[in-house]
């Protein structure tokens, strides 16, 4: 047997590995109906986000479904909803659904990015503070309590006030994601990292000889995975929340998004004298909730499965 | 307990040392511009960096905080040079937020804690609703909130204020002996009083006879206790109508923190269910809710409670944001102002009473849940969330 069909025996091991441990994830994970909504409803924004570009090639005239600037003048505006818009158009003529796509995109973006940088800061910080005690856990564990009294949806938009600072999606994700990451993420991992450090299977590494970096990136890091998936999710539903909010004040760089679509229904609605357009005022409310809900569902399944307290439970 | 109560606060001093450094610095950075930016159209480059010389400007960034912190403790928060808001100033928005945030939180803590107690004891179709309906009020948009309220419930809030109140011609506060904002201080001063001589004296009684100390009955108490006061200083209509000004907020408030607490009951009354001595619990014949509301809801309060001092900082957050989007003039609505104005001495000063705020809240609640139960003065201590 050569070194390559090793090689490739080893590859297929690790895969079929990867395979059983994802089933049996998603075997636990899918004990919680909600949980699996969660998951239907975030595939469906996915959808929604790259159908919205396919729509507008090839479906959808740009002068009319152009969600900035499209226009239908065969129709009075604001319009319920109809064959040729599914769900109306708002006050200035626009499109509603094609609009809702839209933004389903720069939404994605966002989350993805907050996620990401709270998982990623804080992993590192509660390893870090975990494994290193000492000054360098004090004065982390204080910056995280000084970061957890810095509301993040307030401090970016006082850092968007006047378009100082150009706020497009990745921005604001990677800031929040820094702050709520030092702050409530860090003290979390931290605490989940002291317990795994007090496992026995932490001495048994030291006694064998296991110096620093292996025992962060082969003990420690694994069971900080779960609830960092958790709190990935927890930092999704603030920044969706918190850039609806931003955008809903005009303070971020985010022309099409469902905070301005909420502003525009509830500005442009009462003060002409105009009904209120309920279409392009609850579409874009309860995508931004149904959104933000969706996180919050798979991090409920996450949690049952993060947590050790309920597979013991399920178990007997 | 001495020692914990010293540690904590001194921690707590640390914190908000760092937080106001942090503000300061972050705010300093990455905003361009100076107290010296708005004048500059009026004066010439030599002016311009006397000015900023006179005021202390050029300094390096951290003896410019160590003025600022300095004058921040010896004179206070000091001036603006815009006019924020109508005659707004930090003193009287500081009330209006904090009855709203007593009130809301007590009333969602019970809430949810009943509904997760529930949902948590018994598992089904039923639960996963309520669960549901939990998460989608969590996650609601506040400003759709905020239009839906003030248009849907605005209207029947007025009349009904006007039906218990006498005042046909709506000029209560214009015959009103007392201004508003005083009114305004006194209920919010009984309430945080009566509440904390309530945690003193129920906390006393506690460790004595098994009473639950945080039930419907008990913030039944402080609100009779509360308004028996308004009574006898004769502002109770002045009180009632306040209250009703402010119920939407608090029931916004409301509808966007409850859920938190019900799914954190609900989880830790799902782990606790399935123990051991609940299953001794129910062998000795003792009917279902008793077991459900005396063995396991007691157990499983104390991941709710550790968890109430860290999430405090988002309840506040999510009061600002809320009083943005139904228009009650407190800290949020005056934060946000400011804001618009660009008037950074006056937002970093706003945060800076937060944080004060969030702080001082905090540390009461661990030091009573401490009280209460040791057990989580360990939890605090080793710093589980």
């Amino acid at each position: 047997m050569n070194r390559q069909t090793v090689r490739l025996g080893r590859v297929r091991l690790r895969l079929r590995a990867i395979a059983r441990g994802s089933y049996i994830f998603w075997r636990e994970f899918s004990h919680n109906r909600l949980a699996v909504a969660g998951v239907a409803l975030i595939v469906l924004f996915g959808l929604m986000a790259i159908s919205h570009p396919i729509l507008m090639k090839y479906f959808w005239s740009a002068s009319v479904y152009n969600p900035l600037t499209g226009f239908d003048p065969t129709i009075l505006h604001p319009a319920g909803p109809s064959a040729r818009h599914l769900l109306g158009t708002d006050n200035l003529g626009r499109d509603v659904l094609s609009m809702l796509l839209a933004s389903s995109g720069s939404t994605w973006m966002l989350a993805m990015t907050a996620a990401l940088t709270t998982a990623v800061v804080a992993v590192i910080i509660g390893a870090v503070g975990g494994y290193y005690r000492g000054w360098i856990d004090f004065s982390l564990t204080h910056v995280s309590d000084a970061f957890l009294l810095l509301p993040a949806p307030i401090f970016l938009l006082i850092l968007g006030t006047g378009n100082l600072i150009d706020l497009g999606p990745l921005k604001f994700g990677f800031i929040y994601g820094i702050v709520t990451g030092l702050g409530a993420g860090a003290i979390v991992l931290r605490s989940q990292a002291l317990k795994v450090m007090a496992q026995p299977f932490v001495d048994a590494t030291r006694v064998a000889g296991g110096r620093g970096r292996h025992i962060i990136f082969r003990h420690l890091l694994p069971h900080l995975f779960p609830l960092a998936a958790l709190y990935m999710m927890l930092a999704v539903v603030g920044a969706v929340v918190a850039d609806g909010f931003a955008a809903f004040l005009g303070q971020t760089r985010s022309l099409v998004n469902w905070g301005t679509m909420v502003y525009y229904a509830i500005e442009f609605g009462p003060n002409f004298g105009a009904r209120i357009p309920w279409n392009a005022l609850i579409v874009p409310a309860v995508a931004l909730s149904l959104f933000a809900a969706a996180f919050y569902l798979v991090s409920v399944g996450l949690r049952e499965v993060a947590d050790p307290r309920f597979k013991a439970i399920r178990r007997r | 307990m001495l020692k914990f109560i010293l540690r904590r606060t001194l921690s707590g001093v640390v914190a908000l040392l760092l937080f106001t450094f942090l503000t300061f610095v972050l705010i300093e950075v990455l905003l361009p511009g100076d107290y010296a930016t708005p004048f500059r159209l009026s004066m010439t480059g030599d002016e311009i960096a006397a000015f900023r010389e006179s005021l202390g400007l050029d300094r390096p960034l951290p003896v410019r905080y160590w003025f600022w912190l300095r004058n921040l403790l010896t004179s206070g928060l000091g001036q603006t040079t815009f006019r924020v808001g109508d005659g707004l100033d930090l003193k009287s928005v500081i009330p209006p937020t904090v009855l709203v945030f007593v009130i809301g939180l007590g009333i969602a803590y019970l809430l949810g804690s009943w509904l997760g107690r529930v949902t948590g004891w018994r598992p089904g179709w039923r639960s996963d609703g309520i669960t549901l309906l939990g998460i989608a009020t969590y996650t609601l948009f506040p400003p759709f909130l905020g239009f839906l309220l003030v248009r849907l419930l605005g209207p029947r809030v007025w009349d009904l204020r006007n039906a218990l109140i006498d005042d046909p011609r709506g000029n209560l506060w214009i015959v009103a002996p007392v201004t508003k904002q005083a009114v305004m201080w006194t209920m919010t001063a009984t309430v945080v009083v009566v509440s904390a001589l309530y945690a003193l004296v129920g906390s006393w009684v506690a460790r004595r006879r098994k009473l639950r100390m945080l039930s419907l009955p008990a913030f039944a108490a402080i609100a009779a206790v509360s308004y028996a006061w308004w009574v006898y200083r004769n502002i109770d209509p002045y009180a009632v109508d306040i209250l009703f000004d402010a119920s939407v907020a608090i029931l916004a408030f409301l509808l966007l923190s409850y859920g938190e607490f019900m799914l954190v009951m609900q989880t830790s009354m799902a782990s606790v269910v399935h123990d051991d001595f609940i299953l001794v619990a129910r062998a000795k014949g003792i009917p279902d809710r008793q077991v459900r509301d005396r063995h396991a809801a007691r157990n499983a309060l104390l991941p709710l409670l550790s968890r109430f001092a860290v999430s405090l900082p988002y309840l506040l957050t999510g009061l600002v944001i809320i009083e943005r989007a139904v228009g009650w003039p407190g800290i949020g609505s005056f934060l946000f102002r400011a804001v618009d104005a660009q008037d950074m001495p006056v937002v970093l000063d706003t945060l800076v009473v937060v944080g004060v705020i969030t702080i001082v809240v905090r540390l009461v609640m661990e030091v009573l849940t401490a009280v209460l139960d040791p057990r989580i003065r360990i939890r605090i201590e080793s710093g589980a969330p």
